[in-house]
């Protein structure tokens, strides 16, 4: 290696430690949305980060970092996400069944393990397109204009989607509960 | 008319608890120590590259060296069947223009061997650092 090599490498290697120490946790909560596990979405970091060293040469051509990776971390999840084997989902009446209950009341305190489990089950029954725009929208350092860029639609589309997931999702709450509310 | 205000009533309660719902939804948080356990990856990752690349880097140079050992082989012999320049020839024009036809003659060996030789250092240089 020559003396301007290993200047450019040790740059390099520089850059990628300031990528990790700054983004390691929005990484990790990308591979989360899409993974649900703690333990896969660690994994999805590390493979990130991995592929960020291949292609370090393209660092000073990006304009924004959080993108980026996030786009990395997001193809990374989805790719192990189709790899591993799908984890049934637990059954949701009771969850219904409270959900109807405490509706009217306070619905920030339903927000427990039970209330996330019955919201995973009805992003996971989204269509994909609008499945993924919900996924990220989740990840609260997510800008529209990342969403779009990470799934290839414009800013409008991802509103669009949005508003349209939401429609979907609502309804299935609806029919679960049986306008009971 | 009840029927639809309650209807809106639901939705919007509904809408809300979507809101409260999916801004827990990445409530979970990884354990800590990620970021050295991340750095401690890829630096494993670096020096297993770093292994690889030093066969590689052993091969090009051995490479070279038989290049210009089979120089030394070819050139020396030739050097030897070369006939030997005329020296009790009277004329000075004579004698620089066999000197000149032998040293033109001896040089393509030589300058062959040595473009292999700085052919062989460029591809060595231009090897990516990963």
């Amino acid at each position: 290696m020559t003396f301007s090599q290993a200047i450019a490498e040790a740059q390099q290697v520089d850059e990628v430690e300031l990528l990790v120490r700054e983004y390691a946790r929005f990484v990790y909560r990308v591979a989360y949305s899409v993974l649900r596990n703690t333990q896969d979405a660690e994994d999805a970091v590390q493979e990130t980060f991995l592929r960020v060293i291949r292609h370090s040469a393209e660092l000073p051509e990006v304009r924004s970092r959080q993108a980026w990776l996030a786009r990395i971390a997001w193809r990374v999840a989805v790719d192990r996400q189709r790899q591993l084997a799908v984890q049934p989902l637990p059954a949701d009446e009771q969850a219904v069944a409270r959900l109807r209950d405490a509706l009217p009341g306070a619905e920030q305190q339903l927000i427990d393990a039970q209330m996330i489990s019955l919201l995973q089950r009805l992003i996971s029954s989204l269509p994909s397109d609008l499945r993924d725009v919900i996924t990220l929208s989740t990840v609260e350092e997510m800008s529209g204009r990342e969403i779009a860029e990470i799934l290839g639609i414009s800013e409008a589309g991802v509103r669009g989607k949005l508003f349209r997931a939401r429609q979907v999702m609502r309804e299935r709450l609806q029919g679960l509960m049986g306008g009971g509310v | 008319m009840n029927l639809t205000n309650e209807n809106e009533g639901q939705e919007k309660k509904l809408e809300r608890w979507l809101d409260a719902a999916l801004s827990h939804y990445i409530d979970d948080e990884p354990r800590g120590g990620l970021e050295g356990r991340v750095l401690a990856t890829l630096e494993a990752e670096r020096r297993q590259r770093e292994q690889h690349r030093r066969p590689w880097r052993l091969v090009v140079a051995a490479g070279v060296a038989m290049v210009l050992a089979a120089a030394v082989i070819v050139l020396v012999p030739w050097r030897s069947t070369q006939p030997p320049v005329d020296k009790t020839s009277a004329s000075n024009a004579t004698v620089e223009e066999s000197g000149a036809q032998v040293r033109s003659q001896a040089q393509p060996p030589l300058v062959a061997a040595m473009n292999m030789l700085v052919r062989a250092s460029r591809t060595l240089r231009s090897k990516p650092a990963w």
